[in-house]
């Protein structure tokens, strides 16, 4: 399995990779399985999402993919009547973003390994907690650190 | 010419036929790739930058494949025509496995009985930015509807909670449940707790 894009956050002024999928859980919360056009091996889920934290609170705001018939997926087409940004209150979960340097990179999912992890917890949407992880360059030798 | 002969470059006349094809679709599907594709996948990959890996990938596997599909083409139209008649089925037999709930509330885990009256004025979701419909559960609303009206006579609907998600990181979770013959038939979660693990 090809390493995989990952979701994109944009957090405090940064844009940010971001390894979890909050759409994917909306899509299995409501039963509902939009088809995509493939985009790449490295992109199973066939579409990348695009996120924004805002006011402690977790937004859809843009998705890169096709659908089947050619037709550019928007935002409106997700969810009917909101154009530039959706309130996540579906999703609870932590969102794992890596951040700093590569330091390992594994040609499988999301195994690269980064400087550090950054953590955001997120309830029904809201943000109610965040944690980083500096991790060693050993990966067997982890290091923890609170923000 | 002997018809061994004939035939072989009626064979493999046809082989560079569909192997035009599969070329032509091959680069007509990477002029599509978007930039941001592109962009994403040079910085996910850094061996992608790398000139040795770039004519290894773009140009010896290509080639290489390329010459394999003239030799076996109807292998390639075999396996073409495999693809496309069970991703359908594969699509759908992933659904299936993806709506399997396995987890079953218990009756202990339901707090009280509740109306729809109730229930739908006490979920709405406010958002300052307005990014949520003014609408019960909000962006999840039709979920609700469906289980709504699936209620039956019979059937009481629940508030639950319970402790015992199977999900990373879920302390609780609570929602509501419909009731039938004394046991809960089916439930929808509306909400979880989630607890960051720090080490």
């Amino acid at each position: 399995m090809t390493a995989q894009f990952t979701e994109v956050l944009h957090y405090k002024g940064e844009q940010l990779s971001l390894r979890t999928h909050p759409l994917s859980d909306y899509f299995g919360q409501m039963g509902v399985f939009p088809e995509f056009q493939d985009k790449s091996t490295a992109c199973w889920r066939r579409y990348v999402g695009h996120w924004e934290i805002l006011l402690d609170r977790l937004y859809f705001v843009d998705i890169s993919a096709t659908y089947l018939d050619g037709r550019e997926v928007t935002v409106e087409s997700l969810f009917p009547g909101f154009q530039d940004r959706v309130f996540a209150h579906w999703y609870s979960g932590v969102l794992t973003i890596p951040q700093g340097k590569m330091t390992k990179y594994v040609h499988m999912g999301y195994l690269s390994s980064y400087e550090r992890d950054l953590f955001i917890a997120v309830e029904n949407g809201v943000v109610v907690d965040t944690h980083t992880r500096i991790n060693s360059i050993d990966s067997e030798k982890q290091g923890g650190s609170h923000e | 010419m002997s018809n061994w002969m004939l035939l072989a470059a009626i064979y493999l006349g046809i082989g560079l036929i569909v192997c035009s094809t599969i070329l032509i679709a091959h680069l007509l599907g990477k002029r599509k790739e978007s930039s941001f594709l592109r962009d994403a996948m040079d910085a996910f990959d850094p061996r992608r930058n790398n000139f040795f890996y770039r004519v290894f990938v773009d140009y010896l596997i290509p080639g290489f494949a390329f010459f394999l599909i003239w030799l076996v083409w109807p292998f390639a139209i075999w396996l073409k025509l495999r693809e496309t008649f069970t991703k359908k089925s594969e699509i759908s037999e992933a659904r299936k496995r993806s709506e399997i709930k396995e987890f079953t509330l218990t009756n202990d885990e339901l707090l009280r009985e509740v109306s729809i009256e109730e229930v739908e004025r006490t979920n709405f979701i406010h958002d300052p930015l307005e990014a949520v419909p003014n609408l019960p559960f909000g962006h999840c609303n039709a979920r609700w509807v469906a289980l709504r009206d699936s209620l039956e006579p019979n059937e009481t609907l629940w508030e639950f909670e319970s402790n015992r998600s199977v999900l990373a990181g879920v302390e609780l979770m609570w929602g509501y449940a419909v009731k039938v013959d004394e046991r809960v038939d089916r439930f929808m979660t509306t909400g979880w707790k989630i607890k960051l693990s720090k080490s």
